[in-house]
């Protein structure tokens, strides 16, 4: 009996031992866990440029375009049909192109079309190998005729075989200078924000510009109206930005916190279900519809917004209607963004407005390049409540700072796009307000602007004032 | 452009009243299947005088069904009321009963009987006045929530009636706009209760 005991006893030390052991080996790793999410560097969805990239940029152009006047297009060898003569500029182009950026295929699933931006004109090639060649044509083009949809459609059909590439073929631009420079207008509106070279045939572009060290992923948005708008993409999935991207702004608004804890939300929306949505926030401190409204709206919100903690987000949801939320209750009555700014001014607290666009409103407030980007007219409310009320619950319950905010509203298919201007005044901290179009692809395909985002910003967010 | 007819939340009702009969309609309304998922702007924007009157005629197709269901409920609160009366009744009968039994089962003399019984009627008094409370209680919330209910029913059941003649009269949209909202704001009043009303 005392020998049973006395193992049971050393089997129950010893159990004890390693849960012990366990225990301080579990605090140990989530320790090292949240240190490593502390010091991890953030890496946009863009890459550094690859020492072997930047060899493109070391083959002289000027030869090329000279070459180009005398070059035979397609000469027979004995191992198949050579595009470039060897030994020429062209085949020494195409050799370092086909190294640099990813070697020749026959597949044009894997296929890219390189178009390398020059002062004087467009070198283009592929690393796509037609049936019997040895290599791929080697284009000079002038800018000018890139910019001709006819012309860049031979051009395709020169390199490709055919006019229209895949959808996964990657264009990918290399500027030898900075695209903003007036010699370089005639391929780049930044008005616009799109590339004045017919891009129809691409969804996604790598970017190169000359001294830069990233590589920029780019998207094509086919808005309502052409030409398509490119974008910068800001993270994996699916925050964008104007090209190039502000990535120092963008990374400086993951800093700025978000206090889930006792951020506080009015939904004005009226639909029961985009309410039950809300249902896991306590009555008490969030208004969830506007049935939990008593009295004049704007005085309700008010009183909310007062009785919240100071440095914590406010984010109000609903429809909108001329520079104001509509508040969807019997005798519906209107509550403009103006007084509802002033409400978080006075209450020191940031405040998000999420909601649908009118066209009037918008179309009024909205620059050059975004008029392209809304449906024409007569469609009402694209963002749908019961498809954005559980993204801000998912974002106001989990994010910790503005950028991660930012990143949950958005998904793959509601693309918020912010402005390089105001990822240029988060970097130097003064960014109060921002407005965020919110993108959505709609049923003919096409991309266009559904809702918006508003964020004011008190200064103390940004480390003074 | 004229303004959109609503039925989000009569479609929200009916799924939470008899989620089968939604469905059934949704199958004999395909055109509005998709927005009874995603909601009161997934349909279509822009409509003509006919797909409004197509709207109207569907939130009249769920108001109709609306009002079966929520008479269905009226009865069921209404009987569940009636049976908890003679419940109490019953629990009261088998306790005094109960407590003379007990006596009994004791063997307990006249004297004894006439003092313990007094101990003991005292008891189920007191037993029946608290279940005489507690059922009080539950059964006004229950007949108020059926006398609710009921309202509910012949309110919807009224202003169906109305949409019914001005789809029939060739009304102006407007006005059939106007008395959809009506239905559909019924229908959100009870939505916003249904946790009280026990609708799910």
């Amino acid at each position: 009996m005392t020998a049973r005991n006395s193992t049971l006893y050393s089997i129950a030390m010893s159990t004890r031992s390693w849960l012990l052991v366990s225990l301080l080996i579990l605090c140990l790793l989530q320790t090292f866990e949240a240190s490593a999410q502390r010091g991890r560097v953030y890496r946009p969805p863009t890459r550094p440029v690859q020492p072997i990239e930047r060899d493109i940029y070391r083959v002289p152009t000027t030869p090329l375009r000279d070459e180009a006047l005398g070059a035979s297009p397609r000469a027979p060898t004995s191992f198949g049909t050579r595009f470039n003569p060897e030994g020429s500029k062209r085949a020494e182009f195409w050799r370092v192109a086909t190294s640099s950026f990813g070697g020749a295929t026959t597949k044009l699933g894997d296929a890219y079309i390189l178009l390398r931006v020059f002062e004087q004109g467009v070198v283009a090639t592929t690393n796509f190998v037609q049936a019997g060649a040895n290599d791929a044509p080697v284009l000079i083009l002038k800018h000018e005729e890139v910019a001709d949809a006819s012309d860049m459609s031979a051009a395709l059909k020169s390199l490709l075989g055919t006019e229209t590439p895949v959808e996964s073929t990657r264009l990918k631009l290399v500027f030898d200078r900075d695209p903003a420079l007036p010699e370089f207008s005639a391929l780049f509106s930044k008005e616009d924000q799109s590339f004045l070279i017919p891009t129809n045939s691409f969804a996604h572009a790598d970017l190169y510009l000359k001294d830069k060290s990233l590589v920029y992923s780019i998207d094509r948005i086919d808005r309502p109206n052409p030409p398509p708008r490119w974008a910068a993409k800001l993270n994996d999935c699916c925050v964008k930005t104007g090209v190039p991207p502000d990535l120092d702004g963008w990374a400086k608004l993951g800093s700025v916190p978000f206090n889930r804890g006792k951020a506080q939300l009015v939904s004005l929306f009226s639909d029961s279900q985009a309410t039950d949505k809300f249902g896991s926030l306590p009555r008490a401190s969030h208004i969830r519809g506007p049935l939990e409204l008593k009295g004049d709206a704007l005085q309700a919100i008010e009183a909310l917004i007062k009785s919240g903690d100071p440095g914590s987000p406010v984010i109000i949801v609903g429809h909108t209607e001329n520079s104001g939320f509509r508040v969807e209750r019997p005798g519906g009555e209107h509550v403009s963004f103006e007084a509802l700014t002033q409400i978080a001014i006075a209450a020191d607290r940031p405040v998000f407005f999420v909601g649908c666009y009118t066209a009037d409103h918008f179309h009024s407030m909205a620059g050059k390049s975004y008029i392209r980007d809304y449906i024409v007219s007569g469609t009402l409310n694209t963002l749908h409540p019961r498809e954005i009320a559980p993204k801000i619950l998912e974002a106001m319950n989990s994010s910790s700072s503005m950028r991660e905010f930012t990143e949950k509203l958005s998904d793959e298919s509601l693309n918020v796009w912010i402005s390089n201007n105001f990822l240029r005044s988060v970097a130097e901290g003064t960014a109060r307000t921002v407005r965020a179009p919110i993108y959505k692809r709609t049923n003919d395909g096409r991309t266009s602007i559904v809702g918006f985002l508003f964020v004011y910003l008190p200064c103390k967010l940004f480390g003074g004032c | 452009m004229s303004r959109r007819i609503l039925f989000n939340e009569l479609a929200t009702l009916l799924g939470h009243l008899n989620p089968s009969a939604l469905a059934r309609l949704a199958t004999e309304f395909p055109a509005f299947a998709a927005e009874i998922e995603r909601g009161p702007d997934a349909g279509p924007a822009e409509e003509d005088r006919k797909h409004q009157v197509d709207r109207a005629t569907f939130a009249l197709a769920l108001s109709d069904q609306v009002v079966t269901e929520v008479r269905k409920l009226t009865e069921r609160t209404i009987s569940r009321t009636a049976s908890l009366s003679s419940s109490k009744l019953a629990v009261a009968l088998i306790a005094g009963l109960g407590g003379v039994g007990t006596l009994g089962a004791f063997g307990l003399g006249k004297e004894d009987v006439v003092r313990v019984g007094g101990v003991v009627t005292s008891a189920i008094a007191v037993l029946n006045a608290a279940l005489d409370a507690l059922s009080k209680r539950y059964t006004s919330a229950e007949a108020a929530k059926a006398i609710d209910l009921s309202n509910a029913a012949l309110g919807l059941s009224n202003l169906r009636n109305e949409l019914t003649s001005l789809i029939k009269n060739g009304r102006s949209i407007e006005e059939i706009a106007n008395a959809t909202d009506k239905c559909n704001e019924l229908a959100l009043q009870l939505n916003a209760r249904k946790e009280q009303l026990r609708l799910v």
